[in-house]
């Protein structure tokens, strides 16, 4: 069976974050600095030198899973070292400060620390919960199988509207060309129904009713797509399989299948995008707390 | 008009162009098999759009609401021009200049493959969060800059850089912590104290303002060894560690050197102190000690009884505590009189008033002259004074006569006119008789009546003064090494720790033990009673003579 990161190796690394925050939290109970709990006494200045040297390695990550040719562990193996080392990082952070807060560098640097720990703490609980779902969704499915049947049934909708007629033929065009998948990250993110296809299909209905009703009061029966295809239904009984008319039955098939696919898609993309999207703030946020921590650094020395 | 359709394909990478020459009214575009062009592409309509001429030039109107794109512009209708490039689908048309003879030219390419149309339809969709307009390095470069260039860069720019002189300060962003109360008036001018960068704050920032700050001993032996010399202020004054965390309150800094002072400093002859609960000194106090009828400060051990007997105190005052603590009162010329120790000791600031025979003993202890003279009183002064005054009374009586005794001589108890004088041996009679009378009432005031009741009172050969009163020397702070502050024990009461109403003798000292201050004051972290550091009761700036920043000298 698959072995989570968070499992990686029995737990080492746990292990390991869990010793190294107990023993960080046992040496500061026990000292006792000239002027309070701070991050200028000797175990002050260790355990910041801890921290910065944690929080460097930790970036690194984003270099390391990027060198596939590296021998130096697994990719697996560092992801769980990062996991659990980035949560000791925050208890020997916080022992660095003294609990010493104020409107200061010092503490943005630590502001900005606690965010990118929350955000892998987010993406931690993601990856827990969207990967099943996305296999799960997709159902031996590839996206880019579902995305070559949209084109394709594209195509072969055309084809069809236009042996219906030039206006269901333009409809159907316009349909095409308008079909939303994906879109801007918030598409993305927030509207998984992503597509217009429950207004396009409308009217489509529409114009098929024109098509196939005779009279006002049959029309006004005839209100949504089911109904339409159910009218299609009963008008190729009556008209004994006329061609034209199994045609249309056939267009509304191949659209709403097309409409179905492409939603799943939408929420395909949609899962992958809550999936990742942590990262977008993981990441810039890891570069701010970079910055600070640099200029953390330099500002107490520079200040003795 | 005269039209040549010219379509070019690609034949083994090589463009084969071919025309065909017609003459129309208009040009009909479409997928239909009745259009002059032709396009095989289910996205053009059969009959999509016309292109007719129009002045000089040529007009295209679609044929349908499917529109067509013309140079990106999608459009029903419009002019068309030389150079124009018109989609349809997959199919790109071109006007190109016509050759002569020939009114309009019309180049067909087929542009995309089926293949490369829907290549470039799975292009524009955007189905990642990077394609969705979500940017980590753009954030990630931004975030980093304005961190550096506003937190880092700048300040220490303003600081160190031309734009410093004007007084802007941006540094503030640096401090770690809330400043001192002290200090918060320059506290946002870094530099009155950081003077360079990478380095510790040195004393000579603090002595620019603590001028002649005193220092902790007068003896240059002491004072030259190597932590006194390298000693930085910073190391026992915190700031930016709180509003009134200036004053390190830590026992260690003390004890560091004090626990074993004969370590490193043999020469100041000190008693170790290691804790103030377990090893701690009792308190040596300052007594009057007396020579030729002066008394100088010196200082005594107060030890315990059990050792060398109790500390006494020779102040030349008789004052027994207990006569005047008794519960039922004293006898005072109004009746009897409860007394509360601050009848006499009147607290001022951080200990009592000095207590003056005028304002706290005489409303009892009035000076009588002479039990037969109730009103008359004598004043508090120099035992010739007062001796002055008794002499001059009984002369007085003498002279002017009338008194009442049986025993006085006929000179003195006649009463004389006014304006009569006595005769020469009358007058004798009359001051010899005065002078027995002074003698008599001074050995009675002085000796037995009312200085000898308070002071040391003896006799002596100047006819002057014949009584002379010991000095008294009372003590105002017995305490030599410390400080104790009244008011900040006025809640408690004085019994607690001064056993006064006990006291039968005028030379108990009535200074507690330490002891009883262990009661309620102990060590930093003991439990249950005050946490007392050094610096609550002792002075490290102590020197009286030597001061920081001066260069050592003999005092």
């Amino acid at each position: 069976m698959h072995e989570s990161f968070l499992r990686h190796a029995r737990w080492r690394y746990l292990k390991a974050a869990a010793a190294l925050s107990v023993a960080a939290s046992a040496l500061y109970l026990w000292h006792d600095p000239l002027d309070g709990p701070n991050g200028g006494t000797w175990l002050g200045y260790t355990l910041g030198t801890i921290a910065a040297l944690l929080i460097v390695w930790l970036a690194w990550l984003g270099v390391r899973k990027r060198q596939y040719a590296s021998n130096l562990g697994s990719v697996r193996g560092w992801v769980s070292a990062h996991v659990y080392l980035g949560l000791a990082l925050l208890v020997i952070a916080t022992l660095h400060t003294g609990f010493q807060f104020g409107l200061n560098l010092h503490t943005l640097a630590y502001v900005l620390m606690v965010l990118v720990i929350a955000s892998g703490v987010w993406g931690i609980a993601v990856y827990t919960r969207y990967p099943r779902m996305i296999t799960d969704h997709r159902s031996q499915a590839t996206r880019e199988n579902w995305l070559e049947e949209v084109l394709e049934l594209n195509e072969r909708a055309i084809q069809l509207a236009d042996r219906i007629s030039p206006d269901v033929h333009r409809f159907v065009l316009r349909s095409a060309e308008r079909l939303k998948i994906g879109g801007s990250w918030r598409e993305q993110l927030f509207y998984a129904r992503g597509t217009n296809a429950a207004t396009e299909l409308s009217a489509l209905t529409e114009i098929l009713r024109k098509k196939l009703t005779a009279s006002d009061a049959e029309r006004a029966a005839v209100t949504d797509s089911e109904q339409v295809i159910l009218l299609t239904d009963e008008k190729i009984m009556l008209s004994e399989r006329d061609p034209a008319i199994e045609r249309l039955k056939q267009l509304l098939e191949l659209l709403t299948r097309r409409n179905d696919i492409a939603a799943r898609i939408n929420q395909d993309v949609q899962m992958h995008g809550r999936l990742q999207v942590w990262l977008y703030l993981h990441v810039p946020l890891t570069a701010a707390l970079l910055a600070a921590l640099t200029a953390h650094i330099i500002a107490v020395f520079l200040y003795r | 008009m005269r039209v040549i359709l010219r379509r070019t394909e690609s034949l083994g990478g090589l463009p084969v162009a071919t025309d065909e020459e017609l003459e129309l009214e208009r040009v009909k575009v479409g997928r239909g098999t009745d259009q002059n062009v032709q396009l095989a592409d289910m996205r053009v309509t059969l009959a999509h759009a016309e292109i007719r001429a129009q002045g000089n030039g040529w007009h295209i109107e679609c044929r349908s609401e499917n529109p067509v794109w013309i140079n990106g512009r999608q459009m029903l209708e419009g002019p068309l021009d030389i150079g124009d490039a018109l989609n349809f689908g997959r199919f790109r048309v071109h006007v190109r200049p016509p050759p002569p003879g020939a009114d309009l030219l019309l180049e067909i390419e087929e542009h995309l493959s089926a293949r490369q149309v829907e290549a470039a339809r799975k292009a524009r969709m955007r189905v990642t969060l990077a394609e969705g307009g979500l940017r980590k390095r753009f954030w990630a470069w931004s975030a980093t800059i304005a961190v550096l260039l506003g937190l880092l860069v700048v300040p220490a720019a303003v600081r160190y850089g031309a734009g410093g002189e004007a007084g802007a300060s941006l540094d503030g962003v640096w401090q770690t912590g809330p400043s001192s109360d002290s200090h918060s008036g320059f506290i946002q001018d870094c530099d009155s104290c950081h003077k360079a960068p990478f380095v510790a704050v040195r004393n000579d920032a603090c002595l620019a303002c603590h001028k002649r700050q005193a220092h902790h001993s007068d003896r240059p032996e002491i004072l030259a060894i190597g932590d006194m010399i390298d000693g930085r202020c910073g190391s026992c004054h915190l700031e930016h560690t709180g509003r009134n965390a200036l004053i390190a309150r830590r026992t260690e800094l003390c004890t560091d050197c004090h626990a074993d002072p004969g370590d490193r400093f043999p020469a100041a002859e000190l008693a170790p102190v290691s804790s103030f609960d377990d090893d701690h000194p009792g308190f040596t106090l300052s007594l009057p000690a007396w020579a030729n009828g002066a008394a100088k400060p010196h200082e005594v051990a107060q030890g315990t009884p059990q050792e060398s007997g109790p500390v006494r105190e020779v102040s030349n005052l008789k004052h027994p505590h207990d006569v005047h603590m008794v519960r039922a009162g004293v006898a005072s010329p109004d009746g009897p009189r409860v007394l509360e120790c601050a009848d006499c000791h009147r607290p001022m600031g951080a200990t009592f008033a000095p207590i003056r025979m005028e304002e706290h003993c005489q409303s009892c202890h009035q000076l009588d002259f002479d039990p037969d003279v109730p009103g008359r009183r004598l004043p508090h002064r120099a035992p010739a004074e007062v001796a002055a005054i008794i002499l001059d009374h009984y002369a007085h009586m003498a002279l002017v006569g009338g008194v009442a005794e049986p025993e006085a001589p006929e000179a003195v108890r006649l009463l004389r006119r006014p304006g009569q004088t006595l005769r020469a041996e009358e007058r004798e009679v009359a001051m010899s008789w005065a002078q027995t009378r002074a003698t008599q009432t001074m050995e009675d005031v002085f000796s037995r009546r009312v200085c000898v009741v308070c002071h040391e009172v003896k006799r002596t050969d100047d006819p002057l003064k014949p009584w002379d009163v010991e000095k008294v020397a009372l003590t105002a702070s017995f305490l030599t090494g410390a400080r104790f502050d009244h008011t900040a024990h006025r809640t408690e009461e004085c019994s607690r720790c001064h056993t006064a109403d006990k006291s039968k003798e005028s030379a108990d000292v009535l200074v507690p033990p330490l002891a009883t201050c262990r009661e309620c004051h102990g060590d930093p972290g003991t439990s249950g009673r005050m946490a007392t550091a050094c610096v609550d009761c002792h002075g490290f700036h102590i020197a009286r003579k030597m001061v920081y920043g001066a260069p050592a000298e003999a005092p």
